[in-house]
């Protein structure tokens, strides 16, 4: 919580990365800046090293070449990376892999107790980890009953509980429900207004087109990092990356190119109702 | 629910036995375990077989997890049944002139499956009212004076902690592992000898792949939530000796001095 009140920044200057016994660079020359309370979406084709550049991020993997600095500490430094750890949170794709108790409250306390924090306070943060996410009614529950959805749930809940200033999250919503999918970036977005970063892996176009800032990575490079919806020219250039845009966009895109003059924000599911219902009446 | 569940695993439910220091739990288990290999009478059994229902009652756990914690053992109890009322000798009561088994045979038998049957009773009760977490946390506290002479109680304890943690996913996955592998012909159940072991590669190259993989996995995971080797960690609820729990440890105890009399008179 102190990071937030001091204000985060996360800066990554010329990050290279080649991962042991291979020939060729995940991550080549990315450099950009993230502050306090971004909603970011990372997007981009399979192999395109969104993974790779979260897990630098977050200090689990090292650069070979360049510096990622965290409230202005070398994260490539290991006397720095356990200072810099507890302000970048992580949730990996697998959930099934980062719980490491038998029980809901227990796995989401981990986080809190290793960080030594005194009964009371770790007591405190599960509660309102938990009440944030919504679920309570799991808390005496074992993980493995869970389901996928639930122990993704689980898994964000136990990074939350830590108060990151920082939470990366890999596809968080691959596994989820609809309802849960829009439960969950409801959470991001309130934790992201209260001054906690969100940087969230997604191919998901409705999902993206929400966020402040969108990240499109092909090849190991960073090669769009801008608004994506607030500027028609943005759409237009997203599109023509390859990203995954959905059915609405693609229906936007075609009825625009049909003439129709279209909003720039009518690439969404609700704003194209919308549209359509002014225009239908 | 029943289908979720595998033998030896916690059952969250609020009970007295639930709400124990897990540390009172580990001592009157050890304890009973003792009164049980001691019992030398009829009268002694059957304190102990009552103050063990008494327990598993107070536990409210359903009986029918205790039969499914007794039925993987049934061979072994079978066996040690067999054994015992074969080799024991004494007055016949069946005689083929190859085999004997005796009068004395049959009713040491009975009282060693009695025994068996106590044992499991006795230790279920802990591990279905106990998560891991709490049993490795009692662990730890119980042997850090050992961590003085240099053991990595806590790492021990946590790595107690992990392989019970991931005992049924790696049920569950073997059971997937094996549906998947059979659905497509594996041949597990027939076929000569060596075709079956050969049947069986498929089948373990993956498990251990995944287990490995997960391993890595769950490393990276730790480590991201700041877990570190050697690293003081506090705890959400300390343990704490209560009054119940003196109480369980005492009448534990009277369980074990009535047996011991009744040994030893």
């Amino acid at each position: 919580m102190n990071s937030i009140e001091r204000g985060f920044s996360l800066e990554i200057k010329d990050v290279w990365y080649r991962y042991p016994g291979a020939d060729d660079e995940v991550i080549k020359g990315v450099s950009t800046t993230v502050g306090q309370g971004e909603l970011i979406a990372l997007t981009g084709a399979g192999r395109a090293g969104k993974s790779t550049l979260a897990r630098l991020m977050a200090g689990v993997l090292l650069p070979f070449s360049g510096q990622i600095l965290v409230n202005g500490l070398d994260n490539t430094d290991e006397e720095n990376r356990e200072k810099t750890r507890p302000h970048v949170g992580i949730v990996f794709q697998n959930p099934d892999n980062q719980l490491v108790a038998a029980r809901v409250e227990e796995d989401v306390a981990f986080g809190p107790e290793n960080l030594n924090l005194p009964s009371c306070e770790v007591q405190r943060r599960v509660d309102e980890a938990i009440e944030e996410v919504g679920i309570n009614h799991l808390r005496e529950r074992p993980p493995h009953l869970l389901s996928g959805g639930e122990r993704q749930l689980l898994a964000i809940t136990g990074s939350i509980a830590m108060r990151p200033s920082c939470l990366i999250l890999d596809e968080p919503t691959a596994m989820l429900d609809p309802l849960n999918q829009h439960n969950i970036l409801k959470v991001l977005e309130r934790l992201a207004r209260k001054g906690t970063t969100i940087i969230i892996i997604t191919s998901a176009w409705n999902e993206l087109i929400q966020f402040d800032r969108l990240w499109i990575c092909r090849d190991g490079k960073l090669i769009f990092d801008d608004t994506p919806s607030k500027q028609p020219g943005n759409l237009k250039t997203i599109r023509g990356l390859g990203t995954n845009t959905g059915g609405t966009a693609e229906l936007a895109f075609a009825l625009q190119e049909q003439g129709v003059d279209l909003p720039p924000e009518a690439v969404t599911m609700n704003e194209m109702v919308k549209y359509l219902c002014r225009a239908l009446r | 629910m029943l289908d979720g569940i595998n033998p030896g695993q916690y059952i969250p439910a609020d009970s007295l036995i639930h709400r124990m220091d897990p540390r009172a739990k580990l001592i009157v288990t050890v304890i009973s375990v003792l009164a049980v290999i001691l019992a030398s009478s009829l009268s002694a059994l059957l304190v102990v077989l009552i103050w063990s229902v008494l327990v598993a009652r107070m536990s409210g756990i359903k009986a029918v997890f205790y039969w499914r914690s007794l039925k993987p053992l049934w061979v072994l109890l079978l066996f040690s049944f067999f054994f015992r009322a074969c080799f024991t000798p004494g007055k016949p009561f069946i005689d083929t002139g190859f085999l004997m088994i005796s009068y004395e045979g049959i009713i040491s038998a009975g009282w060693l499956v009695w025994k068996l049957a106590l044992l499991v009773l006795t230790s279920a009760v802990v591990t279905f009212t106990t998560t891991p977490l709490q049993l490795t946390a009692a662990l730890e506290q119980m042997l850090m004076p050992l961590a003085r002479i240099g053991l990595p109680v806590r790492e021990m304890s946590m790595m107690v902690n992990l392989a019970l943690r991931f005992i049924p996913t790696l049920f569950q996955e073997t059971r997937l592992l094996f549906m998947a592998q059979w659905s497509r012909g594996a041949a597990f159940t027939r076929g000569r000898i060596t075709d079956r072991l050969k049947g069986l590669v498929p089948f373990i190259v993956p498990l251990l792949t995944n287990v490995y993989q997960r391993a890595d996995e769950l490393a990276l995971g730790m480590e991201t939530r700041c877990y570190r080797v050697g690293a003081v960690r506090s705890r959400m609820k300390p343990l704490q000796f209560k009054p119940l729990d003196v109480v369980a440890v005492l009448s534990s105890n009277l369980v074990l001095v009535f047996v011991l009399v009744q040994r030893l008179g």
